[in-house]
């Protein structure tokens, strides 16, 4: 990646070149959530290959903790398998040099705050960003309690993602807004991740004040469980993010890791193919 | 005699700051769905707490619902064995419901029906929490629903009964360690799913912004009335004041009208559990490092990469990795001191004080009695062993009954 600056300072990121390309061919971004170490290492890289191959633009990977208090049962499961296999903050980072090696997909880790903040959050954005991390989730890290270590992801290029729900108000997504960067995750339910047959239409009035106030990408995440559900969101999004179905998964075939792969491969390249329709 | 200076007391700490800090500690660490809400919520706190319509009510339930104020008691058989002639009991566990959260879930309930709000849902470790919010709900006509592990529920039967009798639905939480972390993790996440018409009730000084702030002045009342009631017994102020701690709420009631009388000793004793040696305690203050969990940074007990530990108490109330942001900074600011008590040493003060005073105390004050011991020895050395101590017993031990049959039962006491 070259490291030349644009006009906000910030270092050129994969996120936005593939977005920027993505625009140019009028297609929609598959975000793949997938929880690193889930349900063993190996296995794991494996699915994010295949999660590639199956058409996914950009890579979500968790990082497990021990208590994810925005997470639904799937992924609060997968994030248990994860640390019952003893995944460290070493092995998500190994996830993500592997994929690097013939890569160049943005990846953005989601974890919670304090495994950030124990390894020294200035020391953690500056390590994930040279091993190729492009940007972070942090769920438990709102706008607010974001500011103070925004100067030092900026620093490095490292872009610190922000969240939209049905329930923000027009005066704090302005405020959100002015400061976002890569993508905005749009939450389309309110409530915690899990998979649900129904997307709420608020999507539809959240895009209207993001698109008010921004150019970033609005990625919908939270409750896209389907092919279809994905097809209804991105009416209003410039994509989707995938999560908890894929992690149902990988909760289902357990004992058949070796199948997985395939399973995967082929449940992105569905989310793919309604994307594209 | 009921004490209505509580806006003088919530002027002595300085704390929060505007941004939910105290010190380093504190802040909103929530999802931004969470957000709104407790904006919301810290406005209507704001506001109903100068309303003196709301102030009078609160009052009035605190007066002839819940029994305030309580009596502060002159323990002068345990003091005699202990050799504290001037120790004093502040008597929450004859509040209603029998613990100190009566206070906070009163005052948290009616602000929430003044809300407009139409369900309570809350977190319990001991259940007394859980009982106290099922109980105000019955009160105020709302509903309720209560987050309890299902470890707590095994270890604190009667309590579930009780909220099951209040008509409170009891929810079982099997996540992760089965206790108060998870049950905390579980209200948390309920509330992110359905918070349009209900209040989140925490019950300790814990959480992101305002709640450790409001939970603290619904107890401060604890301390406002020692205060007078010592003013009046001993004609100064006491020189000791001691408190158990899992969350906190207890201690920093009692503590915060003290705050700023920089000669009184405020110590807090946190569960010691099997030994603070190895990782079976719940020692936050003393073996944690500052760390995010349930919104709020503050002291914490968690491995090198700051996965949260797990800890153990004989008291289902103690028994948690985290500690009230206040807590923390108070410790850094060394205007408190922390300390702890064993299991072994909570069972033997509950014994003690059954057999002195006739009174069976909740396991977790056991651990404030346990540290009377080391207190007297060091007031002794000092020359100070005729001064005023005061302690918080903040709940009552019926509740514990099956745990106290567990580890030697009756015939325990007469050894």
């Amino acid at each position: 990646m070259p490291a030349s600056k644009n006009e906000r300072g910030i270092m050129h990121n994969r996120l936005e070149e593939r977005f920027y390309q993505l625009q140019l061919h009028g297609a929609k971004a598959l975000a793949v959530f997938l929880m690193g170490g889930d349900p063993d290492l190996e296995t794991s890289l494996k699915l994010l290959r295949a999660s590639l191959e199956g058409g996914a633009d950009i890579l979500e990977i968790g990082v497990p903790f021990s208590d994810p208090l925005a997470d639904g049962p799937v992924i609060q499961k997968a994030s248990q398998r994860a640390r019952a296999n003893q995944t460290t903050i070493e092995d998500i980072f190994y996830l993500v040099r592997e994929l690097r090696k013939e890569h160049d997909a943005p990846v953005v880790l989601l974890s919670y705050w304090n495994p950030i903040y124990q390894y020294g959050p200035e020391q953690f954005f500056q390590q994930a960003k040279k091993i190729g991390v492009d940007g972070l989730v942090i769920p438990d890290l709102p706008y607010e309690e974001k500011r103070p270590f925004r100067p030092a992801a900026e620093a490095c290029g490292m872009i610190l993602i922000d969240f939209m729900t049905p329930l923000t108000g027009e005066e704090r997504a302005h405020k959100i807004l002015q400061q976002a960067a890569g993508f905005i995750y749009c939450v389309t339910v309110s409530g915690v991740t899990g998979v649900r047959d129904q997307l709420a239409e608020t999507l539809e009035k959240s895009a209207a004040i993001v698109r008010n106030a921004t150019r970033v990408p609005l990625l919908a995440g939270f409750g896209i469980s389907s092919p279809s559900q994905a097809r209804q969101a991105m009416q209003w999004t410039e994509g989707v993010i995938v999560g908890s179905a894929l992690v149902q998964e990988v909760e289902n075939h357990l004992e058949k890791r070796e199948a997985l792969p395939e399973r995967i491969r082929e449940q992105v390249r569905g989310f793919r193919r309604a994307l594209d329709s | 005699m009921v004490l209505s200076k509580e806006k003088k007391a919530l002027d002595l700490s300085p704390f929060p700051d505007g941004s939910g800090y105290y010190g380093m500690f504190g802040g909103r660490f929530v999802p931004e769905t969470l957000m709104p809400a407790l904006e919301e919520l810290e406005q209507a706190y704001m506001h109903f707490q100068n309303d003196q319509a709301f102030q009078a009510e609160l009052q009035f339930y605190l007066e002839h619902y819940v029994g305030r104020p309580t009596p502060l008691y002159q323990a002068a058989r345990l003091g005699e064995v202990l050799g504290l002639p001037r120790l004093y009991l502040k008597r929450e566990d004859l509040n209603h419901t029998g613990s100190h959260k009566m206070n906070n879930a009163l005052g948290q309930a009616l602000l929430a029906k003044h809300m407009g709000k139409q369900r309570l849902i809350a977190e319990t470790g001991a259940g007394q929490h859980g009982v106290a919010v099922a109980t105000a709900a019955a009160l105020l006509g709302l509903a309720c629903t209560v987050f309890m592990g299902e470890e707590d529920m095994s270890r604190q039967e009667p309590n579930v009964l009780r909220m099951q009798l209040l008509q409170a639905e009891v929810r079982p939480v099997h996540s992760g360690s089965k206790t108060l972390k998870d049950a905390t993790n579980e209200a948390l996440r309920e509330w992110i799913a359905v918070l349009e018409h209900t209040h989140y009730v925490i019950g300790s000084v814990v959480g992101p912004h305002p709640y450790p702030r409001m939970v603290r002045d619904f107890q401060s009342i604890i301390g406002q009335e020692v205060s007078a009631q010592v003013r009046e017994r001993e004609g100064g102020i006491p020189s000791y004041l001691v408190a158990c701690i899992g969350g906190g709420s207890n201690a920093l009631g009692l503590f915060a009208p003290f705050v700023q009388e920089k000669e009184v000793q405020l110590i807090g004793v946190e569960a010691g559990g099997r030994g603070l040696e190895g990782n079976q305690h719940a020692a936050s203050l003393q073996r944690g490092r500052p760390g995010v969990l349930h919104g709020a940074l503050s002291y914490l007990l968690q491995d090198q990469e700051g996965q949260v530990a797990s800890v153990h108490s004989i008291s289902a109330g103690l028994d948690y990795p985290g500690v009230g942001p206040e807590h923390s900074h108070l410790k850094m600011s060394k205007r408190a001191r922390y300390v702890s008590a064993t299991d072994t040493e909570a069972l033997e003060a509950f014994h003690l004080l059954a057999g002195k005073e006739g009174i069976l105390p909740a396991l977790e004050s056991a651990h404030a009695l346990a540290y009377l011991h080391p207190l007297a020895a060091e007031m002794k050395s000092a020359g100070r062993q005729g001064e005023v101590v005061v302690l918080n017993l903040s709940g009552r031990g019926d509740k514990d009954l099956s745990v106290l049959m567990q580890h030697g039962g009756v015939g325990r006491a007469s050894e």
